[in-house]
């Protein structure tokens, strides 16, 4: 117990005066969480909280702009700005100044007039409510172009199209409603008081699947996405530190001393994973009090932590093994500090990457998502998700866990063996 | 009884095609300063890993105070006492706190820990210096922190891979000094390697000369001397292991 006493106490006062390994440790993954919050904080913002600009250029003037307009306005997602010059508003578009575009062309009122009373009149005569003089007439399709900001990808652009054929929809089937009223000798008191009000009765809404979410009002934003996953990847990110100073205590000779010392070396090196899983563990909560109480003062949301402080605690632990284990690996089996930085950098960088850190796992390709199942980061941040927002217990992250704790040992296994190795020659 | 007896010693390092060491046989006294002399890649740092442990011969037997070293390891390490080449210390923790760390690894704690590390540093002139980084440690004082760290526990036999390497003329006779006396109180057996050939004749009561894995030659430097008719035991040296730079 003494040597394990010992080690933390020398492992804390090498850290406590390495300044840059405690900038690295605690004001990096502030910057980071501080940063990506904010950066990611509109892309996560739901398309209903959002306000898109656009630009109508209506040079038709008549009932059927007038009606998209009213409805584009109403759904309080469009900011709408009216404009006649179409070529100027393309020449806007084209150089970025403006995101999006519709033109309605002259005479789109009367296409689709013409084109929802030759619909009702042939529905009728189907119907044997109409004399039989309505013939198949071929009508040309009514275009409504959209431009688009030429950097504008793929998934914006499918958006705002289903929103506008939402409208464009609704609009047609108001002109049909209206027409075969017309049709049909409905009075002028039926026009201004239409049967139904709204020709939408069917409408689709989220139903939270867990009741205690609805009063939690848990949502993935930005703050519950990136507080926790760049302080996993900074937890990570303890392979710098710690895979240097095993290096350096290789090349200065003070590793070989431990070694020859009575007793067992694993004492030693069950001290030092102690150190620095009690570091990352304090790290993780020191990065959550910052979701909690400061990134409500630079206007993004606070974070919510779950309801199951244990099983978060078991998994922060497990995490925290994993990354310190794998910082020994990185330092038993590279020979230099070079190697060993450059590849306990990069790897932590594409495990992150893959693991669903940059960008939640949902929106990557599904090979990508398949291939986030080998990322120790990805387990980690799969339990802290289902501790935060799905409020899971410790038995439901139990297969993260296991994984954690696989991977702890397997490090210490290889790091074993390198070790081994290396004192073999 | 020997402190050390290694018995027909085979090793070759995984990769390579000469053996590091080629059947040596040695045996050391008890309560004696014994000489482990030879150019580099000699076979001088096998020879200590393996009586320190840290490696195990392909072939032959090391024996420590009698007792096999594969099976008495945990016992031996804590009568063994290795000072090693490397400075072998931590930079960013002073003096006092490095040699309190080593000391609290054999199980030493508390006032008499705090007592001995006391004593040590002021018998080596360091007392002013406890509360100061080894970062800031001139190499001959290194030199002796790393001696402290290696025999705080008061070892039986003392394993000092160039304890004088890189050191003044003042620091490299205050250790030999030390060591002299320290062997003759407390009647413990040290094992010595060194490219100081003089410092060796001077220091050992025995010596042994290894080359390419095997001991050429072994037994008091003056005897050695005499009975090779050489100037001095540089002399030996050189006509045993002849002119050709190592690597």
């Amino acid at each position: 117990m003494l040597r394990i006493i010992a080690t933390l106490h020398k492992e804390l006062l090498i850290l406590w005066r390495d300044k840059s390994g405690m900038a690295l440790l605690f004001v990096m993954p502030l910057v980071l969480i501080i940063l990506m919050a904010l950066i990611q904080d509109a892309p996560f913002k739901d398309f209903q909280n959002i306000k898109f600009e656009i630009t109508i250029v209506d040079q038709d003037k008549a009932a059927l702009s007038k009606q998209l307009v009213k409805a584009l306005q109403k759904s309080n997602k469009f900011i709408v700005e009216e404009s006649n010059d179409i070529a100027q508003s393309r020449k806007e578009i084209n150089a970025g100044k403006k995101k999006i575009l519709l033109f309605i062309p002259k005479g789109a009122n009367a296409q689709m007039e013409a084109h929802a009373s030759v619909l009702v009149k042939q529905l009728l005569k189907q119907l044997g409510l109409s004399p039989d003089t309505a013939s198949k007439v071929s009508l040309d399709k009514l275009h409504i172009s959209i431009y688009f900001d030429p950097t504008s990808n793929k998934t914006f652009k499918n958006a705002i199209q289903n929103a506008l054929n939402q409208f464009v929809a609704k609009t047609e089937t108001e002109f049909i409603l209206e027409s075969m009223m017309q049709e049909l000798g409905s009075s002028t008191a039926a026009k201004e008081n239409p049967p139904f009000e709204d020709i939408n009765f069917i409408s689709i809404e989220e139903v939270p699947s867990n009741s205690d979410l609805t009063q939690l009002e848990k949502v993935a934003n930005s703050v519950q996405h990136n507080v926790p996953a760049w302080t996993i990847f900074a937890m990570f990110f303890i392979v710098i530190p710690l895979g240097g100073a095993l290096l350096k205590e290789r090349e200065d000779g003070s590793l070989l001393r431990m070694k020859l010392m009575p007793g067992s070396y694993f004492q030693i090196q069950l001290g030092k994973v102690l150190f620095y899983v009690i570091v990352c563990v304090i790290q993780f909560y020191l990065m959550m009090l910052v979701g909690i109480f400061l990134m409500p003062y630079i206007g993004l949301s606070s974070l919510k932590m779950g309801s199951s402080p244990f099983a978060l605690f078991v998994l922060v632990v497990c995490i925290s093994l994993a990354a310190t284990t794998y910082g020994i690996m990185i330092g038993s089996v590279f020979k230099t500090a070079q190697q060993s930085l450059t590849f306990g950098s990069i790897s932590v960088v594409i495990f992150s990457a893959i693991g669903g850190i940059w960008v939640p796992i949902f929106i990557l390709p599904p090979v990508m998502q398949k291939v986030a199942a080998f990322s120790p980061l990805n387990w980690g941040l799969s339990g802290v998700n289902d501790l935060f927002l799905r409020n899971q217990n410790l038995l439901f992250i139990l297969p993260s866990i296991l994984k954690l704790v696989v991977f702890s040992v397997l490090c210490m296994l290889i790091s074993k063996w390198a070790e081994n190795k290396n004192a073999r020659g | 009884m020997f402190a050390i007896d290694l018995q027909n010693i085979h090793k070759t390092y995984a990769g390579s095609t000469s053996p590091a060491l080629n059947g040596v046989t040695l045996q050391i006294k008890e309560n004696c300063i014994f000489g482990l002399l030879g150019p580099n890649g000699a076979g001088k740092s096998t020879t200590i890993s393996l009586m320190s442990g840290l490696i195990q011969a392909d072939l032959g037997e090391v024996l420590i105070f009698n007792k096999n070293i594969k099976q008495y390891l945990f016992d031996i390490k804590y009568q063994i006492g290795i000072v090693p080449q490397d400075y072998a210390l931590f930079p960013t923790l002073t003096c006092y706190e490095n040699l309190r760390y080593f000391g609290n690894l054999y199980g030493l704690r508390g006032p008499s820990l705090k007592q001995k590390i006391k004593d040590y540093l002021l018998l080596f002139g360091l007392e002013k210096n406890e509360d100061k980084m080894i970062s800031s440690f001139s190499g001959g004082m290194k030199r002796r922190v790393n001696l402290i760290a290696g025999i705080l526990h008061d070892p039986k036999l003392i394993i000092l891979d160039e304890p004088t390497v890189g050191v003044d003329v003042q620091s490299r006779k205050m250790i030999i000094d030390f060591l002299k006396n320290y062997q003759r109180e407390k009647k413990i057996t040290i094992l010595y390697t060194s490219h100081h050939l003089e410092e060796a004749q001077e220091f050992c009561d025995e010596v042994a000369i290894i080359d390419h894995g095997k001991i050429l030659i072994e037994g008091q430097p003056k005897a050695l001397i005499e009975q090779h008719k050489v100037k001095n035991l540089e002399s030996l040296f050189i006509n045993l292991t002849g002119y050709s730079v190592r690597e």
